[in-house]
């Protein structure tokens, strides 16, 4: 994933500029995991947004699996984003309609790769391996925060994609649960490329490479 | 995207309705409902109309109409007829006072020879009993009377005891013979609308005929009703009219009054007519922000992967689901106030209960303007969820 001079403004209501990001030129890689660090309001949320085809740059070009992004059609990125694309959204953005298996199947109900079976039998591993196995059958609203968090992260990588964007995904998790995510995505991260953005300093020991994003400005550590 | 799974995500999303999403519920069950009423109990409506209109005639009536020629013809006929729904039948002529006398300005006589269709009821002074007695009106009030130079017949009430000169003129309207009556009685004319008529007894009547042929001017060329036939209920009354009027009988039977059964069915229209155009206005409301409601999970959807037309098919289930569940409830509900109607309403209410349809075809035609609407209002919004950007996520 390749970004060029990608540039992010945002109008606030009262009609001020926030400049987001700030020219960011970086190419991520495949089989690495990447840390990108910064303080509150840096951009964080808008970079992996971007990353994640979920927003637009004002500014700039987004190569993805060299493919230029703004030249893609709507259908083509929905593709994209359910295939190639696991997100862990900073607030979880779960279906509050549908359980945790559920919504964690949303994603394979437009992609063809697997039978349900293999998929579901694959959910239930992902479940185990995160403490929630006896949470499959609850609504969000029956989870805390941690646990949706988890559930939100089943999800990104139930379609096996070959990115995981993590927008703090450890933010509302105690040491051991933050542990055990951390080994997950440094597993996951092998064949694929892993992004996580987060506060916590505890990834820098896991992160091959950590980037600081600085009133969004980029900056390899 | 499979149907199955469609129409699972779809029962999902009814287990969690928003507010608005229970209100638009309720309004369209009573809408519906409003729908499968006037539809449903019109029959029963108009069959309450019928009883009330028939309830205001103890029988239906048909009149034999036709000129004085025409009655022994059609004395025959009835007492041909045999029908057991034939109440009764009254016989417009009377023995005593079969003739009745035109009377104009100049106490000319015109004979009647036709029967006439009542015999006054006597407010004054007495009934005819003797060859020369005469009944008059009360108040010869009409117009024919007004520019009298002969006034006799003004306010024959205090004429009662005094005679009356009448002539009787042949067809060249020349006297042919005068007569002097004795006013005994006089009727109410108002009552009757038949302000120049006296009467006399039939057999003086037929005796001045005699004495002086037919010379005598005839008034016979007026149609009038001859006989009454009582019938027993509103069913019976096309074979009989039938019946009659094979055999050369003119016959006119009375019309319902039938105003209420034209009200009811104004009325259901009319409700009609402010129901769809509520209803529509309700569903475009419904459907035209619709998308902003669902805009968390269209956001996630999109963000997910899902491509636009399988976002909006999810939506477009999820709403044909939602309003028919909305349909299933109003045909219960109606189904249950019939039971209601049926068991306690014709206890008091003599129609037939069992009339109460359940006519599915307008309701099926608003399920279907819905679902269109539901398209439609998609359709427009697709442009709206394609702008959307998804990256409001973090802000909801
Ligand atoms: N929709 C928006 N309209 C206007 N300004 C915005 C909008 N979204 C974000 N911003 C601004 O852009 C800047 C970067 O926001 P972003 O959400 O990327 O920060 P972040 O690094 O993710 O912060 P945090 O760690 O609190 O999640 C902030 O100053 C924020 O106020
Ligand atoms: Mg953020």
């Amino acid at each position: 994933m390749k970004m060029e001079d990608i540039v992010k403004t945002y109008i606030s209501k009262n009609g001020n500029q926030v400049k987001a990001l700030n020219n960011i030129n970086y190419n991520f890689k495949k089989g690495k995991f990447y840390a990108i660090m910064g303080q509150s309001g840096s951009g964080k949320t808008t970079l992996i947004n971007i990353l994640g085809l979920v927003d637009v740059p004002t500014r700039g070009k987004y190569f993805f699996n060299g493919l230029e992004v703004q030249k893609l059609s709507n259908d083509k990125l929905s593709e994209i984003r359910n295939n190639e694309i696991g997100f862990v959204f900073q607030h979880f953005y779960l279906n509050n309609r549908l359980t945790a298996l559920e919504n964690v199947l949303l994603p394979t109900l437009i992609n063809k790769k697997h039978t349900k079976e293999e998929i579901i039998e694959k959910a239930k591993k992902l479940f185990n391996n995160l403490g929630l196995e006896s949470r499959m059958n609850h609504y969000p609203n029956e989870l805390s925060g941690g646990e949706q968090q988890r559930v939100s992260l089943i999800r990104a990588l139930i379609n096996e994609p070959s990115v995981i964007l993590a927008d703090e995904p450890t933010g509302n998790l105690d040491y051991n649960n933050e542990l055990e995510i951390l080994k997950l995505l440094k597993e996951v991260s092998k064949e694929k490329c892993v992004i996580v953005v987060s506060h916590n300093p505890n990834i820098k020991k896991y992160a091959d490479i950590v980037l600081n994003l600085d009133k969004g400005v980029l900056n390899e550590n | 995207m499979k149907t199955k799974e469609l129409f699972l995500l779809g029962f999902k999303s009814l287990k969690f309705l928003s507010l608005r999403k229970k209100i638009f519920l309720v309004i369209q069950i009573v809408i519906m409902l409003l729908i499968l009423i006037p539809f449903g109990f019109y029959s029963v409506f108009s069959n309450a109309a019928e009883t009330i209109i028939n309830n205001q005639y103890e029988f239906r009536e048909i009149s034999l109409y036709g000129t004085s020629n025409d009655y022994e013809k059609y004395k025959s006929v009835l007492n041909e007829y045999e029908n057991n729904h034939i109440v009764y039948i009254d016989e417009l002529a009377t023995p005593n006072i079969r003739a009745y006398t035109s009377v104009d300005s100049r106490n000319n006589f015109i004979l009647k020879r036709k029967i006439e269709g009542f015999v006054p009821e006597v407010t004054n002074g007495n009934e005819l009993n003797n060859k020369y007695d005469i009944i008059c009106p009360e108040m010869a009030t009409d117009v024919n009377f007004e520019e009298l130079n002969y006034n006799d017949l003004i306010n024959l009430e205090e004429k009662i005891g005094k005679t009356i000169n009448l002539n009787f003129l042949n067809s060249d309207d020349e006297l042919v013979f005068s007569q002097e009556f004795n006013i005994v009685g006089t009727y109410n004319a108002d009552f009757y609308y038949s302000y120049n008529t006296c009467y006399i007894l039939n057999n003086t009547f037929d005796e001045i005929l005699s004495k002086n042929n037919s010379d005598l001017k005839e008034d016979s060329d007026t149609v009038k009703d001859l006989f009454i036939l009582y019938v027993d209920s509103n069913e019976n009354v096309e074979e009989i009219t039938n019946y009659l009027e094979n055999n050369d009988i003119m016959v006119s039977v009375p019309k319902l009054d039938d105003k209420i059964v034209n009200y009811i069915l104004l009325l259901s229209i009319f409700i009609m007519i402010i129901l769809v155009i509520t209803s529509i206005i309700i569903l475009i409301n419904y459907f035209k922000n619709y998308y902003k409601e669902e805009y968390y999970n269209i956001a996630l959807y999109k963000a997910l992967g899902f491509k636009e037309k399988d976002i909006i098919k999810i939506i477009f289930i999820e709403n044909i689901l939602l309003i028919f569940v909305a349909l299933i409830v109003s045909i219960v509900l109606f189904i249950f106030l019939k039971i209601i109607v049926t068991l306690y309403l014709h206890q008091f209410v003599a129609f037939r209960i069992a009339e109460i349809r359940l006519s599915i075809i307008p309701l099926f035609i608003y399920y279907l303007i819905i679902i269109l609407l539901n398209y439609v209002f998609l359709k427009i919004d697709i442009n709206e969820i394609s702008s959307m950007s998804i990256k409001r996520i973090g802000e909801l």
